[in-house]
């Protein structure tokens, strides 16, 4: 793009890395498929597709931040990020469909199966042992995600007034604590199933209780894999008190599956609704 | 919005010639891919539903087995929507759409990309089912024929490739609402988009918030099947009604995903060829967001005859015959927007003409089925098979080829045979009602879906049906056949061979320059001024608003 001015959208480049990432999706796809019929050649496609995935999607997203620093000048920062700032938005708001669903679910459930009725409070029962999910765990969990969503908060305020330092202080701080807490949600599972023989396979609440709190720890985890990548980048000049916006965006998905977090301690943990 | 770009096209590519089409980022070629594999597919679909019309031409024919008869007919509804009138969609969006709003491409071309290039895996996995086994539970796989055979492939795989488009469908809804947001040209104002756009933008909203549904739905098929997880097989706590609700929140706003263009290619179409402005511009966008809002509102009217609370059968009635009202809205204002107009017959208006015939007949149809006494006798029956083919090859395939012969000089340069795009109409027309009409005849009478075999007293609407099906799908030859003469005589057309005062037939080239516009037009006009000469119109405009 030498030869032009700057533009939001690059146009009329090639690009393979949308392609490759979608033929890893595809190989991986069926990858998981003779995964599930126990053939052998499953995981060598899994690790192909997702191994080409991977690789398209960081090639894409560096080439992305590279041509941002070296095209952009002060003139036409706003114009990329405003329209990536609206998309994540509708992202968001797509993302509130997908938990409303899996909520659906266990609030269908929780009105059509004997499991649930006979619980009180924040207890489950499982196989006839009364059980309790709510514990020092997930208080934990919140603790550190909550605050996680603090210090992103005033990571972003620091680096919009120029405080590189405490910018990447506090940056640091948000990713252990993201950390902490998919390392925590990965303690409570290997409890529950060791030692509580509380399974995803035990009842219709296992099930959902798994694959919500799974979702929901997915979307922590890439949340700390952009928050790092966002740290990794400050490093190379790649936020600047007026180039913040990837980062503006990045913390409104952290607060938001902050709030996820919260409803679902509200709802699944402690029973509240 | 600053538009000083100028364009660098395709030419200074690093990678091979051979990659172009595979690694293009320009939104007009990624809309021609998904079309073209649009129409594959439709063939695809269009063999399937041959072999279910050939062995239901007797009541006891014997050209296929049950087991490949439930596979036609699942595969026959999935690539149809997912794989026809979806894509096609996408496609047309992609290729219209920012030509209409005066924007050089998509808001971010690298995700479309990715959209084209997700679809294409997900429909070759889908394909991959006419190989390892076709799954057997219909377009809807309802949970316990879908969780009980675990060792079915083809389930998997239906589910794996439905994932994959589903996400490929909420990339290009993004990019869709952002690029009609932010990327319209100065002057374009929300009120002055021409309605396609709208349409355009009321499907990205659809596809964002359905489709995560499906997805979640589909997860729990998967872990129900391989996982041992539990949330509608009936032994162990689970619900098969659960299964149906999470479907049809998706599967309602589905059906409005795959009609909304529709409704608005007719709204470009009729304006044109009556030389009048459409009538009721602001009731013509409204009214596709009332519908859109509707149609999340209302999923459970697909489950009269499943059990549930009576409590809740009523408000669905009632809210399935609302939708009715902004849809009649359209369909009225669609006449008067003809009325004391001066039509010319072009192929796509005679489409256009079509449309408004068979849809209003699927609508009517959609009203009766709407009513719960009358649903309950009738829900699984022809008739839905009528009412759903009426609303889906009248409705939307109707306004595809409308849009097919319409914006054909605007992606080649080149006009379609107007004498064939005739007689494509007349035997589509003519053979789409003798075979879905009679369907609606064989409901009343009782005859079941999906059945491979029936009683003696279905046999000659049957058979009338197949007869219309061969004529409707033999019809689709004479597209290609002027596609193909159309193509290979290479006679140039007018830059604007109807005269549209749309902003991608005044102000880009036919077929356009890679980045669209020579420069951003500035738009100082409202939508579809026809009848008057442009600055008589605009007078008028600015009257209306000094005195409004």
């Amino acid at each position: 793009m030498a030869d032009s001015k700057p533009h939001y959208t690059h146009l009329g480049h090639s690009n393979p890395w949308p392609f490759v990432a979608s033929l890893g999706l595809m190989i991986g796809v069926f990858g998981l498929l003779f995964t599930m019929y126990k053939n052998p050649v499953g995981w060598m496609f899994v690790t192909i597709g997702g191994g080409l995935f991977l690789i398209a999607v960081f090639t894409w997203l560096t080439t992305m931040v590279r041509e941002d620093i070296g095209e952009a000048t002060e003139h036409t920062v706003p114009e990329f990020p405003s329209i990536g700032k609206w998309m994540v938005g509708f992202l968001i708001l797509s993302e509130v469909f997908l938990f409303g669903a899996l909520f659906a679910t266990y609030f269908y459930l929780r009105n059509h199966d004997q499991v649930y009725t006979q619980s009180l409070l924040h207890y489950y029962e499982v196989n006839g042992e009364v059980f309790q999910i709510w514990g020092l765990v997930p208080i934990l969990n919140t603790i550190f995600l909550v605050s996680s969503s603090v210090t992103v908060h005033f990571a972003e305020e620091a680096l919009r007034h120029g405080k590189a330092k405490v910018f990447q202080i506090l940056m640091a701080i948000t990713v252990v604590l993201g950390a902490l807490f998919v390392g925590g949600q990965a303690f409570e599972y290997w409890n529950f199933s060791v030692n509580e023989h509380f399974t995803p396979q035990t009842s219709t609440f296992g099930g959902t209780f798994y694959t919500l709190t799974t979702l929901h720890g997915m979307h922590v985890f890439a949340g700390v894999i952009v928050l790092t990548s966002l740290l990794v980048g400050s490093f190379f000049k790649s936020l600047s008190p007026k180039r913040h916006v990837a980062l503006t965006v990045a913390s409104v998905y952290w607060h938001f599956v902050d709030v996820i977090w919260i409803i679902l301690v509200c709802v699944i943990y402690l029973r509240l609704i | 919005m600053s538009e000083t770009h100028t364009a660098t096209h395709g030419h200074n590519s690093p990678y091979p010639a051979w990659t172009e089409w595979l690694f293009t980022t320009d939104a007009k070629k990624i809309g021609m891919v998904y079309m073209i594999m649009a129409f594959i597919y439709f063939f695809v679909g269009g063999i399937c539903a041959g072999a279910i019309r050939i062995q239901l031409a007797t009541p006891t024919m014997n050209f296929v087995d049950g087991v490949t008869y439930n596979g036609l007919v699942s595969m026959h509804g999935t690539v149809m929507i997912f794989l026809w009138v979806m894509p096609f969609i996408a496609g047309i969006i992609n290729f219209v759409m920012p030509l209409q709003i005066g924007a050089r491409d998509m808001a971010f071309p690298r995700l479309n990309a990715m959209g084209l290039w997700l679809f294409n895996a997900g429909a070759l996995v889908l394909m991959a089912t006419f190989l390892l086994g076709m799954p057997q539970a219909g377009w809807t796989s309802y949970a316990p024929l879908s969780t009980l055979d675990k060792k079915e492939i083809g389930m998997d795989l239906w589910i794996l490739g439905i994932q994959l488009l589903g996400v490929s469908s909420i990339m290009s809804g993004l990019n869709f609402i952002v690029t009609i947001l932010r990327l319209r040209a100065p002057g374009m104002t929300i009120f002055r988009m021409p309605l396609f756009v709208w349409s355009s933008l009321v499907v990205g909203w659809l596809m964002i918030l359905a489709m995560p549904a499906i997805a979640v739905t589909l997860l729990e098929v998967l872990l129900e099947r391989h996982f041992g997880f539990t949330f509608f097989g009936p032994a162990h706590g689970g619900d098969p009604i659960l299964y149906q609700h999470l479907f049809w929140f998706f599967g309602h706003p589905e059906v409005y995903i795959l009609i909304m263009p529709a409704f608005g290619i007719i709204s470009e179409v009729i304006p044109v060829f009556s030389r009048k402005p459409i009538f009721g511009y602001k009731l013509m966008a409204w009214s596709m967001i009332l519908i859109a809002f509707l149609s999340f509102l209302l999923w459970a009217h697909h489950m009269f005859a499943s059990g549930m609370d009576p409590r809740l059968t009523l408000p669905f009635m009632i809210l399935t015959m609302i939708i009715g009202v902004p849809t009649g809205v359209k369909m009225f204002n669609w006449m008067a927007t003809m009325w004391k107009g001066k039509l010319y017959l072009d192929t796509p208006m005679i489409f256009a003409l079509g449309f408004l015939i068979t849809f209003a007949i699927g609508g009517f149809g959609g009203i009766i089925l709407a009513s719960i006494p009358i649903d309950l006798h009738i829900t699984n029956t022809y008739f839905v098979v009528g009412h759903m083919h009426y609303v889906l090859f009248g409705g939307s395939v109707m306004a595809i080829f409308a849009a097919v012969y319409f914006w054909f000089p605007k992606m080649t340069g080149y006009k379609l045979n107007e004498k064939l795009g005739i007689w494509h109409f007349v035997f589509t027309f003519i053979g789409s009602n003798v075979t879905f009409l009679p369907m609606h005849w064989l409901g009343m009478l009782g005859m079941p879906r999906r059945v491979l075999t029936y009683a003696a007293i279905y046999a000659s609407d049957n058979l009338m049906a197949t007869i219309g099906g061969f004529i409707m799908g033999l019809a689709q030859l004479i597209l290609v056949w002027n596609w193909w003469i159309t193509l290979k005589k290479k006679e140039r057309c007018e830059e604007n061979p109807w005269r549209s005062k749309g902003l991608e037939w005044t102000h880009a080239s036919s077929p356009p320059r890679p980045d669209n516009f020579e420069e951003i037009p500035t738009v100082d006009w409202e939508p579809y001024d026809y009848g008057l000469p442009a600055p008589a119109q605009a007078a008028k405009v600015k009257e209306a608003k000094a005195h409004g």
